[in-house]
């Protein structure tokens, strides 16, 4: 009980140690500023609704970042399953999408005119962190819909297994290599647009 | 001849598709084959590899949290707004 009571005082305290560490890491996955706000909200009321749970086996940073995590994979299947009923033309055919980039098979299937990767040249071995080139980075992946950008977050940031990734998305293998090669052909695209050739 | 031609070599979709997930999964050894052949005599998907590589490598130090976003914040409003909601609660 002693206990119990002891976690209860603490929380006046969450806001000042956890809501910026909760809000970057909900941030960096989210890509979007308002959502994980709301997030970070959410996780501090589940966590004092759910105080009585915690038993004090791990830390209560731990505990929140496990509920934050939860509330992010629930993020990542509104947005696919919303992606999918409420559809942006491209979503809808991957064939369209496809035919901006390449020819028709019975032209070999080769690289549309317009669409050929140009030499980048020396400008490719700029210094990856550097603002500048950050900036265009974050441009062109908020420019990829949702779901394909949960993709590359759950890897590299998580670095889950891709049987993990098509669990919490609810999608299959297959769709996850597609979803890859999509959003990898977006991003080269949108980065040869903004930064090699700006 | 051209007709077996077309069947082994990749067309550029079906390469790029290959180059795209290569780190993620392994890919068969024919495919690997398919894929050698084809960027051998097409250089925009040499192209197309080298920059799929400066991607990945870019959104590795992208997702590398406290290099790149050391500074980000929850805005003041929202953390008063919390204050009230923890208090609350």
């Amino acid at each position: 009980m002693s206990r119990k009571k002891k976690f209860r005082c603490d929380t006046s305290g969450w806001v000042e140690a956890y809501s910026d560490q909760l809000f970057r890491y909900a941030f960096l996955r989210i890509n979007n500023r308002e959502d994980a706000e709301d997030l970070v909200q959410e996780t501090f009321l589940s966590g004092i609704k759910g105080l009585d749970n915690f038993r004090g086996d791990c830390t209560e940073k731990t505990w929140l970042f496990n509920i934050i995590n939860r509330k992010i994979i629930d993020y990542y299947r509104k947005k696919s399953t919303h992606a999918s009923s409420n559809t942006v033309s491209i979503e809808a055919d991957p064939e369209l999408f496809f035919k901006m980039f390449f020819k028709d098979k019975g032209a070999l299937g080769h690289w549309r005119a317009d669409a050929t990767p140009s030499d980048w040249g020396k400008q490719a071995d700029a210094d990856l962190e550097s603002s500048e080139f950050m900036n265009i980075l974050q441009l062109c992946m908020s420019r990829l819909p949702a779901l394909w950008c949960s993709v590359f977050r759950m890897k590299n940031l998580e670095e889950k297994e891709n049987k993990e990734i098509c669990k919490d998305l609810s999608i299959s293998a297959s769709n996850l290599w597609v979803i890859i090669h999509r959003a990898k052909l977006q991003l080269r695209g949108c980065l040869e647009k903004e930064w090699i050739k700006a | 001849m051209w007709r077996l031609m077309n069947k082994i070599m990749l067309s550029c979709e079906e390469a790029t598709a290959l180059i795209s997930v290569k780190r993620h999964r392994k890919i068969s050894i024919i495919q690997q084959i398919q894929l050698k052949m084809h960027l051998m005599v097409c250089r925009y998907c040499r192209r197309f590899d080298v920059q799929n590589n400066f991607i990945d490598q870019a959104m590795e130090t992208w997702f590398d949290t406290e290099k790149v976003h050391p500074t980000e914040h929850i805005s003041q409003k929202q953390k008063a707004f919390l204050h009230k909601v923890v208090d609350e609660a």
